[in-house]
């Protein structure tokens, strides 16, 4: 075989092992082979559902680019198209670091295979790379050709804005890779490797949105953007601010920089740069990956055994609590299921907390609000609520049962003890978030006594309501054959569904209290639809209780 | 112990998996259900055992009725399956509180029979690692144990020498024997046929979802003089 054959099957072997990947993650096979019609619509109704999202996602960056052009801040659109796309690829690439480049679930079937390590390590890049242009196309792709239509560019900008889409994720996606290859080599030398990392990434979560917040603080307000006569949009205003929020992005990420230079001056040099810096530093990054890259995996791969447990006095417990502390540990060990799970809690004390240090005056002051005081007063209820009730870890936790769902089904349990204990699970993020978060926020609000105890009683009820609809949810959605968690916790309807439903219902409860159509005050409406959610709460909860364990 | 009536499971698409097929397993016996790959063996231990749903037939366990009183049959009964997929997250000793927890096990006897059989297996020292750390053989290791501490009155095992070393095969014969000799009824499936000649006392052979024979070992063995049951299984495969 000469060196030409040789290389033209190396590349066809790492576009098998992509299309191989991509057949998994778009369930291709499902769509063509599956007969069982329930499986083939629930898969179809996901689809569409991401489908719209897509949708969604390209319509709001349309949006925000053509509200730019509107305000006269033009310059803005490339580099918040590329701060935004980068964005996405960080936080999608370094949460699927670990699975998708480490430690992937078939690592030693592919490498028992005649492929070199190189191929595989860029099947694996290529396919992130692939799923991070098509996010990148999502939002670059309307912002351009908005800016395009209002800025009417040289013929150079359109080739510089498509190359610029495929070069765009390559930095943040080496970036995020390095990050999530630390979460998980300083993970893996924990017996609770899961657990860990999944802190880790929590804490790479909070520091980043802290650092983002801080370096883009600006002291304009948002009041200052309007007429205050005549309450009208400013133009001027928004032009003057439109550097200063540049500067921001270009801090944020400063490759953006050369991009704006590149697209917005016509600078064909600023453009070389930026692509020789994306190009170079992704090849740079494999080039060096691939040198550990066995060790890397093997580490990750290989369990810790130590084969020294000596039997001591062991305790009985009852069958609630046992399958409490399951399904507990189930969550907190999976660090895909815990980031996503956990996001809402995580978001809504950090809120508080910032809510309690800088005091709701300056945040409301910023937002020339200060007359509407009493409104952020009654609706920070339902932000409270709208935040933990992302949590709903019980819509997933059947469906997580997976290939252990046997056992559920053959042993002695019965469906009502077992949704006790994914209601437990669920309400044990859930209450203790609400309570401190609705505490702090009655500090800093300095509600009264019936302000404070609608602030507790609110989000708690809505916790409960989601944690039952939950089970609602995942008794009638949940399937058991999936092959990686990633599919069950982001792709799926039950996973969808129970974190942005609460959300939606929530926010739609909170204007209908809010917005003064009813001829009763906020605090009575919002008790009343509290007594309303307990007794439908209730209704669900007896209803599913006496229901069987989805097939 | 265990009586299985005109039981039929159809999949969905049609595919009859089990035809109408009965039999009755009693308190003592060690009965094998042998049949080639796809002849409906796991689907009926998995209909047995409450995993999975049926509409044609009657399984009765002690009595009771699998589709009318599942926990009151479940309480009786332990399965292992042909893949262990245990709880990969929890530790080999924190699984086994959690089905001794199930089943209500007082503390001091769940010790004694851990202990029992995990040093019969030889993986006591592994029960403080994660299952996920296990290789195929002490999982499966792991499930027995975890099948037999509330001492079944009906064992069922689907292909359950599948991945366990020779010593390994030896124990969990024994441990067979003795819950037969204490009253339980073992109900298991195998294509090792001549672990099931030696071990079984009842012999049924599944072939395309139906029943080709059911009965004693002995008269399985009768229909071919001096033939062993590999022959006579051979026979009824090849007879088409």
């Amino acid at each position: 075989m000469n060196n030409i054959d040789v290389k033209t099957q190396t590349k066809n072997l790492c576009w098998l092992l992509v299309k191989n990947r991509l057949m998994a993650q778009l369930g291709i096979n499902v769509f063509r082979y599956e007969k069982d019609t329930h499986k083939r619509n629930s898969k179809i109704a996901t689809t569409v559902a991401i489908i719209i999202c897509v949708i969604m996602l390209g319509g709001y960056c349309g949006g925000m680019a053509y509200g730019y052009a509107y305000l006269g801040m033009m310059e803005l659109i490339p580099s918040t198209a590329m701060v935004i796309s980068s964005l996405f690829t960080l936080f999608f690439t370094m949460f699927k670091a670990n699975g998708e480049l480490f430690g992937f679930k078939d690592y030693d079937m592919v490498l028992s295979l005649p492929v070199p390590v190189r191929t595989i390590i860029n099947s694996r890049f290529l396919n992130m790379y692939l799923w991070n242009t098509f996010i990148t196309s999502l939002v670059m792709f309307p912002m351009g050709i908005v800016y395009a239509f209002f800025a009417k560019p040289a013929l150079g900008f359109y080739i510089m804005w498509l190359v610029g889409i495929f070069l765009t994720c390559l930095i943040p996606t080496t970036v995020a890779a390095v990050f999530g290859a630390i979460i998980t080599a300083i993970s893996s030398k924990f017996r609770y490797a899961s657990a860990v990392s999944t802190i880790l990434c929590i804490g790479f979560v909070i520091v980043f949105m802290v650092f983002s917040m801080t370096i883009t603080t600006t002291d304009t307000g948002l009041g200052e953007m309007f007429n205050s006569e005549t309450g009208d949009i400013d133009k001027e205003a928004f032009s003057a601010i439109a550097p200063v929020i540049s500067d921001s992005l270009n801090q944020v990420y400063p490759p953006a920089k050369l991009f704006t230079k590149a697209v917005v001056n016509g600078s064909f040099g600023a453009f070389l740069i930026f692509a020789g810096i994306s190009v170079g530093w992704y090849g740079l990054f494999v080039l060096l990956l691939s040198v550990k890259y066995r060790q890397i995996n093997t580490a990750l791969t290989s369990h810790r055994s130590r084969a020294d447990y000596k039997l001591e006095t062991l305790h009985q417990g009852s069958m609630l609590f046992a399958l409490y502390k399951k399904t507990i540990m189930r969550i907190l060990k999976s660090t895909v299921c815990a980031t996503n799970m956990l996001v809402g809690c995580v978001l809504a004390v950090l809120l508080a907390i910032g809510m309690l240090i800088a005091g709701p005056e300056k945040v409301v002051q910023s937002l020339n609000a200060s007359d509407y005081m009493y409104i952020v007063k009654s609706a920070a209820c339902y932000v409270i609520a709208a935040m933990v009730c992302m949590t709903n870890t019980s819509a997933i936790s059947l469906a997580l049962e997976g290939k252990n769902i046997w056992l559920i089904k053959s042993l002695p349990i019965s469906p009502k003890t077992l949704y006790d204990s994914y209601l437990l699970t669920n309400l044990t993020f859930t209450v203790p978030t609400s309570i401190v978060c609705s505490v702090l926020f009655s500090i800093s609000l300095k509600t009264g006594f019936i302000g404070t105890l609608i602030m507790i009683l609110t989000p708690l009820t809505f916790s409960l309501f989601t944690a039952v609809a939950g089970i609602f949810i995942g008794n009638r959605m949940a399937y058991y054959d999936w092959q990686e968690e990633t599919q069950l916790i982001k792709q799926s309807m039950m996973s969808g569904i129970g974190m942005l439903g609460g959300m939606v219902l929530i926010s739609i409860c909170g204007i209908i209290a809010n917005i003064g159509i009813l001829p009763i005050t906020t605090n009575m409406i919002t008790f009343i639809l509290n007594i309303l959610f307990l007794i439908l709460t209730a209704v669900i909860y007896l209803n599913e209780s006496n229901r069987g364990v989805k097939e | 112990m265990l009586i299985i009536n005109n039981f039929s499971k159809t999949y969905k698409g049609g595919k009859k998996a089990v035809d109408n097929i009965s039999l009755k397993v009693e308190a003592g016996d060690i009965f094998g259900f042998i049949g080639h790959n796809g002849a409906g063996k796991s689907t009926t231990i998995k209909s047995v055992v409450g995993v999975l749903d049926y509409e044609e037939g009657e399984i009765l366990i002690d009595g009771h009725s699998m589709k009318k009183e599942p926990l009151i049959c479940k309480k009786v009964i332990a399965y292992i399956p042909d893949n262990p997929d245990l709880y990969e997250h929890l530790t080999g000793i924190q699984y086994l509180n959690l089905i001794a927890d199930i089943f209500g096990i007082p503390a001091a006897i769940r010790k004694e029979k851990i202990k029992k059989y995990a040093d019969d297996f030889e993986i006591t020292g592994n029960l403080g690692d994660l299952v996920s750390s296990y290789s195929h053989g002490m999982k499966q290791k792991l499930a027995i144990i975890s099948a037999v501490i509330h001492e079944p009155k009906l064992l069922a095992l689907d292909e359950p020498f599948v991945g366990l070393d020779p010593k390994a095969a030896v124990v969990l014969k024994k441990i067979m024997r003795e819950l037969c000799e204490s009253g339980s009824a073992i109900f298991f499936s195998t294509h090792v046929l001549d672990v099931a000649e030696k071990l079984c006392n009842k012999v049924a052979m599944i072939h395309h979802g139906k029943l080709a024979f059911s009965g004693a070992m002995e008269d399985m063995l009768r229909k071919k003089e001096g033939g062993s049951l590999e022959e006579i299984f051979m026979e009824v495969v090849n007879h088409e």
